[in-house]
């Protein structure tokens, strides 16, 4: 056996691990930049084509019609509520003042 | 037998009489006069009973009619009017964000209101009826006090919720002034789009929209975003007032301790703030009252909006 060639295949097998963890390394970036570029493009590509807005919708003769009913039906009851707080302000004109 | 011994044996026999009655008169008096007491201090105790329990009545009633009203929620459509004034969008939106947060009458502050004025029914049912069960004038004298130093708490608790019934309903009226609007802006936009291009889409079956009419109609539209403005900041105002309010009368009453055995409150320094509750209750209702005002002259823009876009066919 020659003692001088002995270490040649330890050397190789370092070559061997180092190109195997540049591999690795390159693949790990890749994926990234993939993913990066990937979700960047997506979100171009949601702001070049939004989804189409919907045309307003334009209320009937008949819901505004309910609309104004509702709402004078409304105006009444608050009035009738009011009228009875105000009521409840003003009670001691009716108390029975029971001890005299 | 003589004249004169028919007399004196005549005389002796009513002299004998007449010492009888005095002496039945003396015997008996006291008890008649006692009797008498008696029977006025029954009639006293009977009047001072008909008084409180009426009273009484008068003031379960009023808090039950209040109770019967708060329980009817009031539904909020909570619909954004987007107003435009000036062609620059929205008074009434710009102000929506931070007003219609905070609009309603919370659901937990109307439950607070709900229970106290509960107990406060509770409480007047249970001195009812003990009322009815005294016998003694001093008792029913007690009573009395109770009663009538009483009245402004009980007066408190239903002027808390009929106010706080008071103010939800102005924060319904706002809200369907609101949804009215939001309902009329999306056909007054509508006439101005038709004016503009007679052949855009839906125009043809709307009739002939002149510019006059959409402008007009959007013109009365601009007007009401002021006072919606205004009439949002009031609500914001009366809200939050009134969630204070409400807080502090519940402190106020937390302090009592139990009220069905609360009794003569007249000298409690505690309840030296009522007069300060009460004023800001009044207060209150004296900003509902301009809100109120503000929101009818809304519903006369609106009606008169409606009477434009009417003519079309939507």
């Amino acid at each position: 056996m020659d003692p001088v060639s002995a270490p040649a295949p330890k050397k190789s097998r370092r070559l061997l691990w180092i190109g195997v963890a540049a591999v690795v390394v390159v693949l790990i970036v890749a994926l990234v930049a993939y993913l990066v570029i990937g979700n960047s493009k997506k979100d171009v590509a949601t702001e070049a084509s939004p989804s189409p807005t919907p045309e307003a919708t334009v209320a009937t003769k008949d819901e505004v019609k309910q609309d104004l009913a509702v709402l004078d039906a409304t105006i009444k009851q608050a009035s009738t509520d009011h009228t009875a707080a105000k009521a409840a302000l003003k009670d001691q004109s009716s108390q029975i003042k029971v001890g005299n | 037998m003589s004249r004169v011994q028919f007399f004196t044996g005549q005389s002796k026999l009513l002299f004998a009489m007449v010492m009888l009655l005095s002496m039945l008169l003396v015997a008996y008096s006291p008890m008649a006069s006692y009797s008498g007491a008696q029977s006025v201090e029954a009639a006293k105790l009977q009047e001072l009973k008909q008084k409180a329990v009426k009273e009484i009545d008068r003031r379960i009633n009023n808090l039950q009619t209040t109770l019967k009203k708060l329980e009817v929620d009031v539904h909020l459509d909570n619909k954004n009017a987007s107003v435009t004034a000036n062609g620059n969008s929205a008074s009434v939106s710009a102000n929506e964000d931070g007003v219609s947060a905070n609009v309603e009458v919370k659901p937990d502050t109307k439950k607070k209101v709900e229970d106290t004025v509960k107990q406060f029914i509770d409480k007047l049912t249970a001195m009812k009826e003990k009322i009815q069960n005294v016998t003694t004038l001093q008792e029913m004298q007690s009573f009395a006090k109770s009663v009538d130093s009483q009245y402004q708490l009980d007066q408190m608790a239903n002027v808390q919720g009929a106010v706080t019934k008071a103010v939800e309903g102005l924060t319904g009226v706002f809200d369907k002034l609101k949804t009215t609007i939001s309902d009329l802006q999306s056909q007054v936009t509508k006439l101005k789009d038709c004016a503009k291009d007679a052949n855009g889409s839906g125009c043809a079956a709307l009739g002939d929209v002149t510019e006059g009419v959409a402008t007009s109609a959007q013109s009365q539209l601009d007007s009401t975003s002021s006072i919606m403005s205004s009439i949002g900041s009031i609500l914001l105002s009366v809200v939050t007032m009134l969630l204070s309010l409400v807080t502090s009368f519940s402190g106020l009453l937390g302090g009592l301790g139990s009220l069905s055995s609360l009794g003569d409150v007249s000298n409690l320094s505690s309840l030296s703030s009522m007069t300060g509750l009460f004023s800001s209750f009044t207060a209150i209702s004296s900003q509902l009252d301009i809100g109120s005002g503000m929101g009818g002259s809304v519903s006369n823009i609106l009606s008169s909006v409606s009477g434009l876009t009417g003519g079309f066919n939507f």
